[in-house]
């Protein structure tokens, strides 16, 4: 099958330095991880954050509601834990916004909420139930992207999209969550990808997957048979992607599928007619729609080069000290990453909640590459997926010349982070470089 | 804890690490031009490599006051000036022209990565243009091996052993025992050298097969009757083609930093040596082509810029539905 990809970037075979380590052995572990007490914000998407609805003492049990969502871009947030609302604080993101949060200690007896029942031939309902569900279940774009997916569905059923897209490129090296879901529960993302697309009303849904993953190709092919009776309307495509980094982003996805190049600020529904949602996301929407769970658990890959990599399914709210006091070799590590080893922010203090767009938790005790002049040998180039000179704009910004970086087209740097890992002279392009293409993108939105 | 922005992880490949592989390519050639040359050699390679060392390390703490950054760059590019020269220059000579190429090709312009041009390179045309190394007579190999007394004088040998009728095995001409140049005309030496480059990711295999193709396609179609193989070999371990193809069209600093226009400099390179090697001056098909690209460099590099993603294409009315139909046509293969 004709390998798709977009041009540039690297290869995650060029040479990883996690002790030789490519990427994950080929079964991960899966625990499941019941946490002493969590910690809620009401922000954990785009939008306006939700309003907490508990007080402070009531029991909670799984999958209850606990903050509502309180305008058009807002998702409400449920609890992943049984127990004991223990407090209800003003909290400070790592992006550094404000919101509510709601701390919950558990009981450990996972006691379910009484809305959370199994539901008969979840494909027969109707499109306006569906929504319904989705509208309540508090779900996102959880790839890292945080746009509320039932908002996602009524913006594509409006443009008219005609193909659906389930994003399983998770190019990223060591983030490993989404293989997972398609190895082990690829039933319930192709449930949660025919319901999306019968509330988008589409006909096509195509599955994007990444070349190395040659055995879950087969097991795609074998689903998507046994699912043509279930959904005889939809036609399942699977499309083969070359395990380039970043291929996950939706603009470079977007390049390969149909050899559009989406200005930043488009969106793929009203240019080529495509809706693009990720396997995690399908797999909440097929929790919600098989069984009433919202969106409470998510799997986060843990990663580094002091720990044997594995995935571990987290109620969403719980601390990563907690997680990580159960990883073995964490302790040595000197830097913690949430979200992935290229993308990922550093933590100054592991006390931080796991949110619904958290992918992992990655943990380094490398340090950087030493610090040298640059040699112009040009890898930056060849790495950047937009077509930015990162050595060029990096200088540029060093001497403060905001404006001809401007000129240069940093509003298009999608902050993947290629340029600082190539580059053999260590130098922060990466940072630079997207800390201007915001300030751009700021500019030329005022 | 560190406090680092992202990407947490890096390939290897730092800059220390990438000189550290081009030296240890460079030992082939070295190994060469010990065998042809002897302790001569030795002394004369050592020599420039640590002259250029320490000049680097004296002007860039003088000028920059950078006391942090040992620049092994200075190591190579010293070695391979030794390697272009004939084996009787003298000691003094080679001074000469490692600290001009040093003082004034190198730190003048801000040390490494940024010179205009490869510094080794115009520290041979240095010499060879206030010394006309080509007064000396051309050593043949073997002869001086242990000829250490001249060092600082140079020497002059007798170039009428210099016959055509000894140089005719063409193994001899691969293995690099061809007056002129102690180390750069080891044929299948610095082969090997480019070889380990390659399979260690420091160069791409695109520029020396651009030079070496465009050289031996040149040359055949311009030396008209005179295209009898020994002729062709002999050509190439002559002019140090091989040499350049591995050690100088790739340098990062002074290449075009654009990857195609990399390779057009690589074309235009082994056009331009086989052209003046036809006129009859091995030397300056050494030096002069891919000099030449150098200045060159900096034009290109302003006038080339890569193509912006989602720049001067309309996307405002990609035609949905043919797109559409052509996805679903290619299903399944």
């Amino acid at each position: 099958m004709k390998k798709l990809s977009f041009k540039k970037g690297w290869f995650p075979m060029d040479g990883l330095a996690f002790d030789g380590k490519l990427d994950f052995p080929r079964e991960p572990v899966l625990e499941v991880f019941s946490p002493r007490e969590i910690l809620l914000p009401m922000l954990q998407h785009i939008g306006e954050p939700a309003e907490p609805i508990v007080k402070v003492g009531e029991k909670v049990t799984v999958g209850q509601m606990i903050g509502r969502s309180s305008g058009p871009l807002s998702v409400p947030v449920h609890t992943g834990i049984s127990g004991t609302v223990t407090g209800i604080k003003q909290y400070e993101l790592l992006n550094r916004k404000h919101c509510m949060a709601v701390e919950i200690t558990n009981d450990h007896k996972r006691t379910l909420h009484t809305s959370i029942q199994r539901r008969e031939k979840p494909e027969r309902l109707t499109p306006s139930v569906i929504s319904k569900l989705l509208d309540f279940s508090g779900i996102v774009g959880m790839g890292g992207e945080g746009y509320p997916t039932a908002k996602k569905c009524v913006r594509a059923y409006q443009e008219g999209v005609s193909t659906l897209i389930v994003n399983a490129c998770q190019s990223e090296p060591y983030l490993s969550g989404d293989i997972h879901l398609l190895r082990e529960q690829l039933d319930r993302v192709i449930r949660g990808a025919g319901a999306l697309s019968g509330l988008c009303k589409v006909s096509n849904v195509v599955f994007c997957v990444m070349d190395k993953w040659l055995i879950e190709l087969e097991a795609l092919r074998d689903a998507f048979a046994r699912f043509q009776t279930v959904y005889p309307d939809r036609k399942f495509i699977v499309r083969v992607m070359r395990s380039r980094f970043p291929q996950g982003y939706e603009r470079l996805l977007i390049k390969a599928l149909y050899n559009v190049e989406l200005p930043a600020g488009r969106r793929p529904e009203n240019t080529v007619g495509a809706v693009v949602f990720n396997v995690s996301t399908c797999a909440a929407v097929a929790d919600m729609v098989e069984r009433n769970m919202p969106l409470v658990q998510r799997i986060i890959s843990i990663s580094g080069d002091t720990t044997q990599g594995h995935n571990m399914l987290v109620p969403i709210g719980s601390y990563a000290d907690e997680i990580l006091a159960r990883v073995p070799g964490a302790a040595s590590a000197n830097r913690i990453v949430m979200g992935g080893a290229i993308t990922g922010a550093c933590l100054t203090n592991a006390h931080v909640p796991i949110i619904k767009t958290t992918q992992g938790l990655a943990l380094i005790r490398k340090s950087d590459p030493p610090k040298t002049p640059c040699v112009h040998c040009g890898a930056c180039i060849d790495a950047c997926p937009v077509g930015l000179q990162p050595y060029l704009c990096h200088r540029l910004l060093e001497v403060g010349d905001e404006k001809t970086v401007e000129e240069l087209g940093v509003a298009q740097c999608i902050s993947c982070g290629a340029c600082s890992f190539v580059c053999p002279a260590g130098k922060d392009l990466a940072f630079t470089i997207s800390r201007a293409g915001h300030r751009a993108r700021r500019r030329g939105r005022s | 804890m560190t406090l680092r922005p992202a990407p947490h992880i890096h390939r290897h490949a730092s800059s220390p690490y990438i000189y550290l592989h081009v030296l240890v390519a460079l030992i082939p050639p070295c190994v060469a031009a010990v065998f042809f040359y002897g302790v001569r050699a030795i002394v004369l390679i050592l020599w420039s490599a640590l002259l250029f060392l320490v000049s680097d390390r004296i002007i860039s703490v003088l000028l920059y006051k950078d006391i942090h950054y040992y620049d092994i760059s200075s190591l190579i590019s010293g070695i391979m000036i030794a390697l272009m020269l004939p084996a009787n220059i003298s000691m003094l000579h080679l001074f000469v022209g490692v600290a001009f190429a040093s003082i004034f090709v190198k730190q003048v312009f801000g040390g490494a990565g940024t010179n205009l041009f490869n510094p080794a390179l115009i520290g041979r045309a240095f010499i060879e243009v206030i010394y006309r190394v080509r007064d000396y007579d051309v050593v043949l190999p073997g002869k001086e091996r242990w000829v250490i007394q001249t060092l600082f004088a140079g020497s002059s040998s007798d170039s009428s052993a210099y016959a055509a009728d000894a140089l005719s095995d063409f193994t001899e001409w691969f293995m690099g025992a061809v007056p002129g140049f102690m180390g750069a005309s080891a044929v299948v030496l610095i082969i090997f050298g480019g070889i380990y480059l390659l399979l260690n990711g420091v160069i791409r295999p695109h520029e020396p097969l651009a030079v070496l193709v465009t050289f031996i396609l040149t040359f055949v179609v311009f030396s008209g009757y005179r295209t009898e193989s020994v002729g062709l070999i002999q050509a190439i371990a002559e002019s140090g083609v091989v040499f350049v193809a591995v050690f100088a069209v790739n340098d990062y600093a002074t290449s075009p930093i654009d990857s195609r226009f990399r390779v057009v400099a690589a074309f235009l390179t082994g056009f331009l040596s086989a052209v003046i090697y036809l006129l009859g001056q091995p030397v300056f098909a050494l030096l002069l082509p891919v000099l030449l690209m150098n200045f060159l460099t900096p034009i290109a590099d302003f006038y080339t810029r890569p193509r912006l993603f989602a720049q001067d294409i309309d996307n405002r009315n990609p035609k949905v539905s043919k797109l559409v139909e052509t996805h679903a046509e290619e299903v399944e293969p």
